[in-house]
């Protein structure tokens, strides 16, 4: 079959979702032209989402997801034992469709700490690198919070982010995160209200001496017209939030913020319903575009003077392992063998859950975002001389938006049950009455922890699927093991009259368990192309007209959702695109 | 206004070249179609039905069209376990559960949930771990010790799990308790259910099949009794509490049960901010229309089969 050669542009991505959308928002009023490639379908706010409340089809048959019967990633604990695929949804829920998982995200939206971007470094100095596991692959990133700044304020500021700043300029704020890092100024909209539980939780962390703050969002909390003249309404904390699009454009997503800036140019295309198989590249080692395969089967080339990989953290990763060519025979960015190393996740699960009989928390309404939060134990926010771990997490109110066929089995009676008479009266009293205290904790890169590509499984064209080899390590069993404490010591605080399930240790990841969809590394930056794949700007070494945006950048994931910092890299890799690449094209960009 | 955007845009994508979605212009000649994915063609006996939907007509309570009615008995008393009720204070059985689960197996062939079933499948093994490269031609070995960490790896779909599940359930009834499930006591049938739980609870983590349930393991052939017992469970928190729409939580029952509204197209910040609420449940029909002035067609609730209009309160 001989693939259907289209009209070259400047710009080709892999996926039309949140990282592509950016990009095209920048670089097409600039006059780029771009194409996005994206396997999933169109929807926009109107009328896709205008009667979605509908828990079943969304959260239980994951409506928006990457279909699973057609493609899955394979998972092993770690590279001595065989993998199976994830036949299910389990741990991760990637986005497929216009607007990738910008569209169903839950809008908890951080920027990482300064400390963050340099972990090696600071950890080596205030502990020494004896503290850092002989098998923990641990970076710095190569670019710092200080030349982030500007990028993470032009995104929240484009998005209508929601928040009570910590740190303006250095000066500590009351209400907001008092471990964040400065920012040039505060948030463009206000915190969205709390439930109740969120405000307990509050209280009880003010009475032990800690920091509660409201989570900062991407969800507006009140009527917003952006820079760019689209007008949103705010939330309307109806309780069908992540997993669904918003039928009020309260919460962000790409549909409701860059896409339409992109498209109003008449230079940006999203060609919907298309697989991307592979990078092609020449003899010379440049990529020359991108084959695809349409809906009814159909191959395809689109060519373009640069190439980037858009297709979230696993696709991204898997993309550059299948792109073998004459010049890269092990995959673009591969020459060196960095693609699929420092594979990261998220340490995610509840330490503690109570019961708090007679008093209602409204679980069922609102969001992710109508939460209250403590950094007090993430990062190094703490002093970790006399601890047995390094790292850190955040600790949370449980999120509302809870839905009762997917939750009911939360609420075990005394002897541990989720049936029966007795289930039945405690669900009668207490569906509303109980919570958890969540975790949202770093995770560290090892030697034996990474992507390649799956032997014995693959996709409907019969390409290998990714496999993934993860399973926590001691330093992370023993740092779960005194956050847990400290969130016994807050839910004890709290006084619940009974406590349903604790966790005191975190024991062996698993693959079943939802547990964020924050799969982060696989395509590293640095400023070492011996550590990495890519330089700060997510150009690839071996193939620098090939970029890299999302996720796959991240060298080990810091405690807090990445799409703060996914929004300001591509913006600081958009910029230098617009500023510098197409002058000296095919150059690396300092 | 954002409605009129998004509409202008849509339009322009739907008159990009008659099933084409492509959105966008330049670098896309007239003759550039892209297919629309709504009409992609696929070998997956359920694309059809997928996303799911709810369906066009809710199934009748009492009519079943996959389970036999032998079978359906032994349903009824299992959910009505589960969730025990009565016509004052419905359970499972009740609020129309077993008919949702009828209702769900009929429609799906396959899996109802997007579901990779390609092989090789699992064959776990107790002879400790095993190496990467180590298969036989139909199957991937695993660690026995190590399965429960992989999910779900069965070779059965949930129309084969539940048939010769309950075929299992009933042989093994009948040989120990000399009857079939249905026509055991509430009691004898809890405490057969309480050695479920217990399988299921070994089963999750990774322990050994505990001595005192191992016949009642070893009855169970496939699915096995741990994969059986979370299958009746989860299905009947589906029925009890997933939208009426879908054809179970009769009359809201499990939705009253717990106190959870439902469906709500909004809260207002100081509801949220003020402990409870005394809404009445509604199910996604009711939703009040989301868009004035939009055409009413385009906000239908979408239905399997029909398109039927939500009804405004
Ligand atoms: C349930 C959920 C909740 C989340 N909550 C939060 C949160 O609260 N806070 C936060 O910061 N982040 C959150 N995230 C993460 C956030 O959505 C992502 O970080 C963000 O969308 C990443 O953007 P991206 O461009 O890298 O990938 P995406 O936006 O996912 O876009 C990738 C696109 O590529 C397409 N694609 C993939 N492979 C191919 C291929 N081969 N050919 C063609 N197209 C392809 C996909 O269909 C998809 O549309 C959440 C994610 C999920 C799934």
């Amino acid at each position: 079959m001989s693939a259907r050669t289209h009209p070259p542009v400047d710009v080709v991505t892999v996926g039309g979702g949140w990282t592509a959308a950016i990009l095209a928002s920048k670089l097409c009023p600039q006059g780029r032209t771009m194409v996005s490639l994206e396997q999933g379908a169109s929807r926009w706010t109107y009328p896709e989402y205008a009667h979605d409340h509908d828990s079943l089809r969304y959260s239980g048959r994951y409506a928006m997801m990457v279909n699973l019967r057609q493609e899955t990633w394979t998972w092993r604990p770690h590279p001595r034992v065989t993998a199976l695929p994830m036949r299910q949804y389990g741990s991760f829920n990637p986005g497929q469709g216009l607007g990738g998982s910008g569209v169903h995200w839950s809008g908890q939206l951080w920027r990482f700490m300064p400390t963050d971007f340099v972990r090696r470094t600071h950890v080596t100095e205030r502990y020494g690198a004896k503290r850092i596991p002989a098998d923990m692959t641990l970076q710095d990133w190569g670019v710092t919070y200080d030349e982030l700044e500007p990028y993470y304020d032009q995104f929240e500021w484009d998005i209508g982010a929601g928040g009570a700043a910590g740190n303006v300029g250095g000066r500590i704020l009351p209400g907001g995160n008092p471990f964040e890092g400065p920012r040039s100024r505060g948030y463009p909209n206000p915190p969205l209200v709390v439930t109740p539980y969120g405000q307990m939780f509050a209280d009880a962390c003010t009475d032990l001496g800690l920091h509660p703050f409201t989570q900062p969002t991407g969800i507006l909390s009140r009527g917003w017209i952006d820079p760019h003249g689209n007008a949103r309404s705010g939330c309307l904390y109806c309780g069908f939030c992540t997993r669904f699009g918003c039928e009020v454009d309260a919460k962000s997503s790409p549909q409701n913020t860059h896409l339409p800036v992109a498209l109003d140019t008449g230079r940006y295309e999203v060609r919907l319903g298309c697989k991307v198989t592979r990078i092609e590249v020449d003899d010379r080692g440049r990529a020359t575009g991108l084959t695809y395969v349409d809906a009814e089967g159909r191959e395809h080339f689109q060519p373009a003077r640069v190439v980037v990989a858009s297709a979230f953290t696993l696709e991204n990763t898997r993309i550059l392992l299948l792109s073998r060519s004459r010049a890269h025979p092990n995959g673009v960015g591969n020459d060196r063998g960095r693609v699929g190393r420092n594979y990261t996740y998220q340490i995610y699960p509840a330490p503690v859950t109570g019961v708090f009989q007679g008093r209602k928390l409204n679980m069922f309404m609102g969001n992710t975002c109508t939460i209250k939060v403590i950094y007090d134990y993430n990062g190094d926010n703490f002093d970790h001389s006399d601890l047995d771990f390094i790292g850190g997490s955040q600790l949370y109110s449980e999120p509302c938006e809870r839905e009762p066929f997917n939750s009911v089995d939360g609420l075990t009676t005394r002897d541990g049950k989720a049936w029966g008479a007795a289930w039945k009266e405690e669900l009668r009293r207490n569906w509303d009455s109980h919570a958890s205290i969540l975790t949202e904790g770093e995770s560290n890169p090892y030697e034996d922890q990474f992507l390649d590509l799956d032997p014995n499984y693959t996709d409907r064209f019969g390409n290998p699927l990714l496999r993934i080899a993860f399973d926590w390590h001691p330093n992370e069993q023993r740092m779960w093991r005194y956050l847990a404490a400290r969130a016994r010591e807050i839910m004890a605080r709290m006084n619940p009259s009974r406590i349903v399930r604790t966790m005191p240790e975190l024991g062996r990841y698993n693959i079943h368990d939802y547990q964020s969809t924050h799969p982060t590394g696989g395509c590293v930056m640095g400023t070492d192309p011996g550590t990495s794949v890519t330089n700060t700007h997510g150009q690839v070494w071996d193939t620098p007209n090939v970029f890299v945006t999302g996720a796959a950048l991240f060298p080990q994931n810091a405690g807090a959702n990445p799409t703060g910092t996914i929004g300001a890299l591509t913006y600081r890799t958009a910029q230098a695109m617009d500023d510098r690449y197409f002058d000296d094209p095919g150059e690396l960009l300092s | 206004m954002t409605d009129d955007r998004a509409l202008t845009r849509r339009r322009l994508l739907q008159l990009a070249g008659g099933t084409a979605v492509a959105v966008g212009l330049a670098g896309c000649g007239s003759g550039d179609r892209t297919a629309s994915p709504e009409v992609r063609v696929s070998t997956d006996v359920d694309a059809v039905a997928w996303p799911p939907l709810p369906p066009g007509t809710p199934p009748q309570c009492n009519v079943h069209r996959f389970f036999t009615t032998a079978e359906a008995a032994v349903v009824d008393a299992l959910v009505a376990r589960i969730i025990p009720g009565d016509a004052r204070d419905p359970g499972a059985r009740e609020a129309c559960v077993p008919a949702y689960i009828d209702d769900k197996l009929a429609r799906f062939p396959s899996f109802a949930t997007p579901t990779y079933f390609q092989p090789p499948f699992a064959k776990p093994v107790t002879t400790g771990p095993v190496p990467p490269d180590q298969r036989d031609a139909e199957t991937i070995l695993v660690d026995a010790a190590d399965a429960h960490l992989y999910g779900f790896q069965a070779d059965l779909t949930p129309q084969e799990s539940w048939r010769k599940g309950i075929a299992a359930l009933q042989a093994y009834c009948r040989r120990r308790h000399g009857r079939p499930f249905e026509h055991m006591a509430p009691a004898r049938q809890d405490a057969l259910l309480d050695r479920f739980q217990a399988l299921k609870d070994a089963s999750d983590h990774g322990a050994p099949v505990p001595t005192a349930h191992a016949d009642l393991d070893a009855a169970f052939a496939g699915p096995s009794a741990s994969g059986f017992f979370g299958m009746v469970l989860e299905d009947t928190y589906e029925g009890m509490f997933a939208d009426p729409a879908y054809g179970g939580n009769k009359g809201m029952a499990g939705w009253l049960l717990i106190g959870y509204p439902g469906a709500q197209r909004a809260y207002t910040p100081d509801e949220v901010l003020t402990p409870g609420t005394d809404r009445p449940p509604q199910s996604l029909g009711q939703m009040p229309h989301m868009h004035p002035g939009m055409p009413e067609g385009d906000a239908m609730l979408p239905m399997a089969g029909t398109l039927r209009t939500g009804t405004r309160r």
